[in-house]
């Protein structure tokens, strides 16, 4: 049970009658309650993991090998203590890198497709037939077509964060368009083709947009290992791909960990981010 | 009240349109030979069947679509595309969500390059007409039906349009509501001595607002009779007990049966 009022300050007298009975210390219970819950819920987790690697669990999944969460730890203090920032600031340089140019080139043509039917016929084509390639199939190319293993591994993450984002805000483009109404709104207090881009159709397509950028960010850090493969010597992903290499196993679930908690912080970020720019909306769920 | 010189006479003239709209690749008519003026100053309403064309209609005058054929002036000027001379209010829900209540009501004026001080004085004596100056800062979502719809109608009015056209604009409100913004848009229109046409479904409604209403008739869409109201103003939920309220009320009622049952064979 959630109730997320995105707007805030100013507009503190509005909130509807069923918000304003939300008082204080019921927010904090209910709030306390989902912290309790997902705290819970992450227990059981790790228990459940522990438990079925102790008990060597061996049906159709194999936890024999699996290492337990308590090796993982291990894994996790002794990386902590071998200089782990430049496999940090490697990785984390290289999802926001592909991130941020897959942002603006996605909702750049996302724009452009979404609202000119002469730009969707030329350009969606190309970039529908490229879309269903798996990142570990651009390895060759990304080796071939960039200077360095560097611009390479930008290029897999960029590509993974591009589609969704490039998807997501075309089609919030087409579907404010097709608001008739709020079209029409503009139109006859005045707005021109821009004003109406820029107040109506823009805005209305932000939540779609902001949408296309939270997975993108998960995306591009899903691409991470695969990108790291290319090269290096620096990278979670690349800690983790290299610890497969040579059997060890541990520090591959660590990694899988890190990457996991990073991708979910940064989406979580995004999301925040963005949802400020959005204060005029009032998310209820579950009727509250 | 209303001044007779010619051009005013013929303030707004809907000269011989027909309107035709294509579904699967079939075009029909939805109006023909839509033929009428309306007076500066005035107030029509038009009543008719659902789905006999009023929204067409009006859409028409607004300019969101063009006439097959005929033309439509308002003020002496050919209606080719929407604009803030011709303001508009809608049934329901078009404060835009992403805009505070200010920002709704002063949207025409930046569009127009106004100043923001000059736009924010503006905005201030407008949302006081109607009662809102307290909710500037809300965004519609915040808003009840009825104060959206307060909203609405300044925000098509503070352009200082030649005309208010109004799609049933109180169609979606209670009904204590709609007789409060009744009484408002008549003093409204009595200040600013606007010309207005108000599409409605509900009779009393037009008898209570309108100098003219305006019937319309289905198979296609037409003219059927356009009826003068002569009750003095200005009025109010009373003049609904006067005979000639009465009056007018049945012969309105029947016209309008007629055309619906017209639509049933
Ligand atoms: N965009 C459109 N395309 C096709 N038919 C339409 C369109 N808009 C309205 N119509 C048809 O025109 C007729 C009149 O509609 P409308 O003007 O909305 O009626 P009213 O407002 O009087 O209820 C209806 O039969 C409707 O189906
Ligand atoms: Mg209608």
């Amino acid at each position: 049970m959630t109730s997320t009022n995105v707007s805030s300050k100013s507009n503190f007298y509005f909130k509807s009658y069923k918000k304003e009975r939300l008082m204080l210390w019921e927010l904090i219970r209910i709030n306390s309650k989902t912290y309790t819950r997902k705290l819970i819920s992450i227990i059981l987790f790790f228990l459940l993991w522990e438990f079925l690697c102790w008990i060597d669990f061996n049906f159709i999944i194999n936890f024999v090998f699996v290492p337990t969460p308590v090796e993982v730890i291990n894994a996790f203090i002794q990386f902590i203590n071998d200089s782990p920032w430049v496999h940090f600031k490697a990785s984390i340089l290289r999802v926001i890198g592909g991130f941020i140019s897959g942002s603006i080139l996605g909702i750049f043509v996302g724009l452009l497709i979404g609202s000119s039917k002469i730009l969707e016929d030329f350009l969606a084509t190309p970039l529908e037939l490229l879309r269903p390639i798996p990142a570990v199939a651009w390895i060759p190319l990304a080796i071939l077509m960039f200077p360095d293993a560097e611009s390479g591994m930008y290029y897999i993450t960029f590509v993974g964060a591009f589609y969704p984002i490039l998807i997501s805000t075309q089609k919030a483009v087409e579907n404010s368009l097709s608001d008739r109404l709020m079209i029409r709104v503009g139109q006859s207090l005045g707005a021109n083709s821009f004003q109406l881009f820029k107040d109506i159709i823009l805005p209305s397509s932000l939540p779609g947009i902001s949408a296309g950028l939270v997975i993108g960010m998960g995306n591009a850090w899903f691409c991470l290992v695969t990108a790291e493969i290319i090269a290096g010597r620096f990278g979670i992903g690349y800690k983790t791909w290299e610890s497969y290499v040579i059997s060890e196993y541990p520090p591959i679930v660590m990694g899988m960990v890190l990457i996991g908690l990073m991708g979910a912080f940064s989406s979580f970020v995004v999301l925040k981010i963005t949802d400020s720019f959005m204060p005029w909306r009032t998310i209820s769920k579950d009727g509250i | 009240m209303i001044k007779k010189s010619k051009v005013e006479e013929k303030y707004v003239l809907v000269d011989n349109v027909i309107k035709t709209f294509k579904t699967n690749n079939k075009k029909k008519i939805i109006l023909s030979n839509v033929n009428f003026q309306i007076r500066k100053g005035e107030f029509t309403c038009i009543l008719g069947p659902s789905g006999c064309g009023k929204s067409t209609l009006l859409d028409l005058l607004a300019g969101f679509t063009k006439p097959d054929e005929g033309l439509i002036y308002v003020s002496d000027e050919v209606v080719r595309k929407p604009g803030p001379e011709r303001g508009f209010v809608f049934q329901k829900n078009s404060l835009i969500p992403w805009q505070t209540l200010e920002q709704n009501v002063g949207y025409g004026l930046k569009l127009q390059k106004i100043n923001s001080k000059d736009i924010e004085e503006k905005v201030t004596k407008y949302l006081k007409l109607v009662g809102l100056e307290k909710y500037r800062k809300a965004y519609p979502n915040q808003l009840s039906g009825g104060m959206q719809q307060r909203g609405s109608i300044i925000r098509a009015l503070i352009t200082n349009p030649k005309i208010i056209l109004m799609d049933e604009p109180f169609g979606a409100v209670d009904a204590q509501t709609r007789s409060l913004l009744q009484e408002m848009l008549l003093k409204i229109w009595r200040e600013f001595e606007t010309t207005v046409v108000f599409v409605t479904h509900d009779v009393d409604e037009a008898i209570l607002l309108a100098d003219r209403v305006i019937i319309m008739g289905v198979n296609p869409g037409h003219i059927r009779e356009i009826i003068p109201i002569n009750i003095p103003r200005p009025r109010s939920l009373n003049s609904s007990f006067l005979e000639e309220f009465q009056k007018v009320k049945i012969k309105i009622l029947n016209l309008i049966k007629e055309e619906t049952l017209k639509l049933m064979q």
